[in-house]
């Protein structure tokens, strides 16, 4: 039960969502709720008045290829994402992310905009160099205004929206889901656990597109260590140098080929010769790494050091 | 646009029935069919989505109702343990014990009635990542997995 005392709205339109947000100070834009609802419930430091329920706006349920595009609606539910193959990495990341019950009401907009750090869903995106369309209240009364912009341009740890910006649906060019990919995903009690360490890598023809979630406060991908790794994969040299994962790095049950789960047991850096200072390399060029009671800082590093090499291992 | 604040009345589709209660729009789906509707089934856990004893269908899918306002779900169609009447599945977990304390079990229930549903087939990698969703914990999940074996020969039986 949520103590607080909330007004519910429940608009038809974009539209209607922003004005309704405008005049309710305090409003949350609610769609699946998973995070409103918990939050909410536990702290009064919640700040809950108004939620405004975009579940039903028909824009942000789009799920279909127009103008290029594959166009996802911002109020899909995980599951409905998954379930489709239109872009198996980001089905195979979805996923991982929750249990099958909860991805029935978290939402796309949702993962990418709610508190928690991990935002995996985030991952395929920022790789597919996907389009955000949104809609913010005007300024001075004026009508509400839609932008279509890079997500990379305003993703910075987060999504980074006016007040009372609305995410309204996403965009995906049609070759990205085409292109070869990787992703690795490692936990620490279990399957159903937030990541200690999330890895989505894909070739696009020209180079290798790595973003990475769990290892660092936030999710991103960086430009240098995108052409730094490109490079690498570039003048890798002979197959023995990026030696294949190991049986338990590929284990057949994992739930995606190169899925959750992929790095079981052997978390232990691998790297011979000339791969370890140049993993190394690329680590610290990801930025300092997050250390918790989940896992240290070396764990992490580990681990992602394995993942990118995995990875490459796919790709290659 | 629907504007709901303070104490409202709603309609529910419950179990095939229409159902009306005076509710607040923070009232989760959960509180509403324990304490106002009486429906005990669904059953209250962590509150925090991780356990899914309060798990109920909402449209055919497995939800947990403890992250749901009540005001959420007009128009939508709710099924509670209270609904399923000598389900193939609640007769699988009776005769392969796949329960202990029972808690958990209308959850489990609610959750296995959908997997099989959409998994008439049996699959062990569906299976698990379906039934990781709740939480048993009194009772080892063989029990629970026999069941869902059972449940699905039941169900395919001329």
């Amino acid at each position: 039960m949520i103590a607080a005392d909330v007004v519910y709205l429940r608009p038809d339109t974009a539209e209607e969502a922003v004005d309704a947000w405008r005049r309710h100070a305090g409003a949350r834009y609610l769609a699946g709720g998973t995070e409103i609802a918990t939050a909410a419930r536990r702290t009064a430091a919640f700040d809950l008045r108004a939620c405004i329920d975009v579940k039903r706006i028909p824009e942000a349920n789009v799920h279909e290829i127009c103008g290029g595009c594959l166009r996802l609606g911002a109020a899909l539910t995980l599951s409905d994402v998954a379930e489709g193959d239109s872009f198996p990495l980001l089905n195979a990341v979805l996923r991982g992310i929750a249990d099958r019950t909860v991805r029935n009401r978290l939402t796309l907009g949702g993962n990418l905009a709610g508190l928690l750090p991990y935002r995996e869903a985030a991952l395929p995106l920022l790789l597919a160099d996907a389009t955000v369309l949104t809609v913010a209240p005007g300024a001075d009364d004026r009508p509400p205004v839609r932008q279509e912009r890079p997500l990379r341009a305003i993703f910075d740890k987060r999504l980074v929206l006016a007040p009372g910006e609305l995410v309204l649906s996403f965009c995906v060019p049609l070759e990205a889901p085409e292109w070869p990919w990787s992703h690795y995903r490692r936990t620490r009690t279990g399957e159903v656990d937030y990541p200690l360490v999330t890895v989505a890598m894909v070739h696009d023809g020209a180079g290798i597109r790595f973003a990475v979630s769990g290892a660092h406060p936030y999710p991103f991908r960086s430009d240098a260590v995108d052409a730094r790794l490109t490079e690498w994969f570039a003048t890798r040299g002979s197959e023995e140098e990026i030696p294949p994962p190991s049986a338990a790095q590929s284990e057949p049950d994992s739930p995606t080929a190169q899925g959750r789960g992929g790095l079981k047991s052997n978390t232990e850096p691998q790297a011979r010769g000339g791969l370890e200072p140049e993993l190394e390399a690329i680590v610290a060029a990801l930025g300092p790494l997050r250390a918790d009671a989940r896992a240290s800082l070396e764990y992490r590093g580990a681990l992602l050091k394995n993942m990118i090499r995995a990875g490459l291992e796919d790709l290659a | 646009m629907k504007e709901l604040s303070g104490i409202a009345e709603i309609v529910l589709r419950i179990n095939g029935e229409e159902r009306r209660a005076a509710v607040r729009p923070g009232d989760t789906l959960l509180r509403v069919l324990r304490e106002k509707l009486g429906l005990t089934g669904a059953k209250c856990g962590c509150e925090n989505g991780d356990c899914g004893a309060c798990t109920v269908l909402l449209d055919g899918k497995p939800v947990k109702s403890c992250m749901i306002l009540a005001v959420e779900c007009e128009d939508a169609a709710v099924t509670t343990i209270e609904g399923l009447r000598n389900h193939p599945v609640q007769q699988a977990f009776a005769e392969e014990n796949g329960f202990q304390c029972g808690f958990c079990t209308p959850g489990m229930i609610l959750n296995a009635a959908a997997l099989v549903e959409a998994h008439p087939e049996p699959d062990d990698a569906t299976d698990r990542e379906w039934m990781q969703s709740n939480l048993c914990r009194c009772t080892g999940y063989e029990g629970i997995r026999n069941a869902l074996a059972a449940a699905r020969r039941k169900a395919s039986a001329p």
